[in-house]
């Protein structure tokens, strides 16, 4: 799982660098290799994070698998993102003409040169409804609004690996005892059971990581997600989300009841072919409903 | 990497294959559903009630893989006619889903306790579970077949403007009860091959009605589409090989126009007769007591049905009753050249395979399910 987890570092690092950057906290460039970050305060509003303690190399390593591959700040990344708006623009314009006249090949040669940024120019139309008549400041608002929330993904992210790691230690015990064959430290048996959810938390904060850190996109830097819903209307989405909810907690119901009737009836007697059924005195049949 | 089909006929193969899953998901699910709708009536007892749950108990799941199959082509091939009809039809969808969950628990659960009250609920799970999906599949392409309220914008994103309630109109009632006409049908070929005793005399009877029911409401249909001014046609010129923007091509409604096909393609007739010549073969079937009769002719009343309805909309897929510039047709509506290609090398490779296990799964299991396996095999729901 942890390896699985790394491959994924890896290739965040190429794809979507605000995420890696949201994950560390890490508002700056820092020399190559960076360091991980274990602990901080991270600040949306603040732009910094605060109380940092960090591993050093650590970070540099795993996401670049080199000394000297430097990970990318989200200032930067934000600086970047500008760009990529203000050359996007070019395409909007271009795809506004071609709308108007698809044999405008000067707006299809501007358009082939400048598409890929294409995404980028449409994250201004959370402000103002015609991008191009967008100002400075609404540009730099909206190359701002590709950070997503850092505090959230910072933690949540800690809060998964935290368990995996957790979960490594726990299975080196484990191992530790059944080599051993001792079954019967009562400290760990506890344990056993209270680390039962952990598994299902880490998946699901791994997917709030996944899906808050992509934020604002949908696909990255093709469609904003605002851009990106149906035209469905909020009391049908409720009358769904209501429905499924009655509906299959309407069968969970039922499962745990016929599960409770199947524990209560107990397993079938185990009788071999031909030998007599053992005496069982402490044995009571529950009648079965 | 040169493309070796054009455009044009990769569009119409994949409107093909559309149409190819349409009828395969009729043909096998379609007997489950049509089965289950009729299973309080056709059986009364527990005992015929299991015969009848276990002769679509072994197969309803893998027939059911056709309707995703269906809706993952559509996805892949047709990505407007997917974004547009998944959350334009959100609510009828939540309404098939809904009645298709009851079916995997129906089918457990029922034989969970032995309870005369229980069984009878579950039993009346899987009837709308049949009956359900049926009806609102057939109220769905009446939908289609009269236009559907939605625009595309100029940044083609769409938008609909209809409601469920609006879902329901006379023509799309007698679509809706033909298509549950002629699933019932299919169900009662279906239990015409595998049932026995009580239960399959029963199956006749409600086959008989079910091929009338189908031959009138079919032939009601026709006469909407010929004299209820439904149609669409699409103004100028169109290039089939162009690429898939909907706002290139502009749509006039026109009644009658359904009907246009035919005349230009006589050949395209076909379709219809079959959809008659199904139930008159499959009543003819049940008269004679020939079960394969009943079966080959509720598989070519679903045949002609289907394919009816999507001759006479080529090249239309999903016209929109209110905005001419935002239809979707074979030649806007498809993705890219690219896609198509790639797709169609994979489903080349995998639909025999599919059918080819699909064919063996139905010989492992041929003959009927006897009063006797419902007592006595400890497989059985």
């Amino acid at each position: 799982m942890v390896v699985l987890g790394d491959e994924s570092g890896y290739a965040l690092t190429e794809n979507q660098q605000m995420k890696l950057a949201a994950i560390e906290g890490m508002w700056h460039t820092e020399p190559a290799p960076a360091g991980l970050a274990i602990f901080g305060i991270p600040s949306n509003s603040g732009r910094e994070t605060r109380y940092e303690v960090k591993i050093p190399y650590v970070l540099g390593l795993i996401s670049t698998r080199s000394l000297t591959g430097e990970v990318n700040g989200i200032f930067p990344l934000v600086e970047r993102a500008r760009g990529r708006i203000v050359n996007g623009l070019a395409a909007y314009d271009a795809v506004e003409k071609l709308k108007v006249d698809r044999n405008d090949l000067a707006a299809r040669a501007a358009f082939e040169r400048t598409k890929d940024d294409l995404g980028h120019a449409l994250l201004l139309k959370r402000f103002v409804a015609d991008p191009r008549k967008a100002d400075a400041a609404t540009i730099e608002r909206a190359a701002w609004s590709t950070v997503p929330n850092v505090p959230a993904i910072f933690w949540m992210f800690r809060i998964m690996a935290g368990i995996g790691f957790g979960m490594i230690a726990f299975f080196a015990v484990a191992f530790f005892y059944s080599t051993v064959q001792r079954f019967d430290a009562r400290w760990f048996l506890r344990l056993a059971l209270v680390v039962m959810p952990l598994p299902w938390i880490a998946a699901e904060v791994g997917w709030a990581v996944a899906e808050v850190g992509r934020q604002p996109w949908a696909v990255e830097g093709v469609l904003p997600t605002f851009l990106a819903p149906s035209s469905l209307t909020v009391p049908e989405l409720w009358l769904t989300i209501a429905g499924f909810t009655l509906l299959y907690g309407a069968l969970a119901v039922i499962e745990v009841r016929l599960m409770l009737a199947a524990i209560r009836k107990g397993p079938e007697p185990y009788r071999a072919a031909d030998a007599p059924e053992p005496a069982r005195p402490d044995f009571h049949a529950v009648p079965a409903e | 990497m040169s493309i070796p089909l054009d455009f044009e006929t990769l569009r119409i193969l994949w409107w093909l294959l559309l149409g190819v899953l349409l009828i395969g998901f009729a043909l096998t699910d379609g007997f489950d559903l049509g089965t289950a709708a009729m299973l309080p009536f056709v059986a009364k007892t527990d005992e015929e009630r299991r015969m009848v749950i276990n002769t679509i108990g072994a197969t309803w799941e893998g027939n059911q893989v056709w309707f995703i199959l269906g809706g993952g082509a559509i996805f892949a091939a047709w990505p407007f006619v997917y974004a547009v009809s998944f959350s334009g039809f959100y609510l009828a969808m939540f309404l098939v889903l809904s009645a298709l969950i009851l079916r995997p628990v129906g089918f457990k659960y029922r034989s969970k306790r032995p309870d005369k009250a229980w069984r009878e609920r579950w039993d009346w799970a899987l009837f709308v579970g049949g009956f359900v999906p049926a009806l609102v599949f057939g109220v769905a392409v009446g939908n289609v077949m009269k236009g559907i309220p939605f625009r595309l914008d100029s940044d083609l994103r769409a938008f609909y403007e209809g409601s469920l309630l609006g879902l329901f109109t006379p023509f799309t009632l007698v679509t809706g009860l033909l298509s549950v006409a002629m699933l019932v049908l299919h169900g009662a070929g279906w239990l015409s091959l595998k049932a026995e005793g009580v239960v399959l005399e029963r199956a006749r009877r409600w086959g008989q009605a079910a091929a009338v029911l189908a031959l009138l409401l079919f032939a009601a249909g026709g006469a909407f589409v010929a004299w209820g001014g439904l149609g669409y046609r699409l103004d100028g010129m169109v290039d089939p090989g162009g690429p898939s923007n909907p706002r290139f091509s502009t749509t006039v409604a026109e009644g009658g126009a359904w009907l246009r096909n035919y005349g230009a393609h006589p050949w395209m007739l076909l379709a219809p007769l079959l959809g008659f010549l199904g139930p008159v073969l499959a009543l003819l079937g049940i008269r004679a007591r020939r079960d394969v009769l009943v079966f080959a002719g509720s598989s070519l009343a679903n045949m002609g049905i289907i394919a009816t309805v999507g001759l006479s909309m080529f090249p239309f897929i999903l016209p929109s009753s209110i905005d001419s510039l935002s239809s979707l047709t074979v030649w806007n509506a498809s993705s890219s050249h690219g896609t198509l290609f790639t797709m169609l090398v994979v489903t080349a490779i995998f639909l025999p395979i599919v059918l080819a296990y699909t064919a063996w799964a139905y010989r492992v299991m041929f003959g009927r399910v006897t009063a006797q396996d419902v007592r006595t095999n400890p497989d059985f729901y």
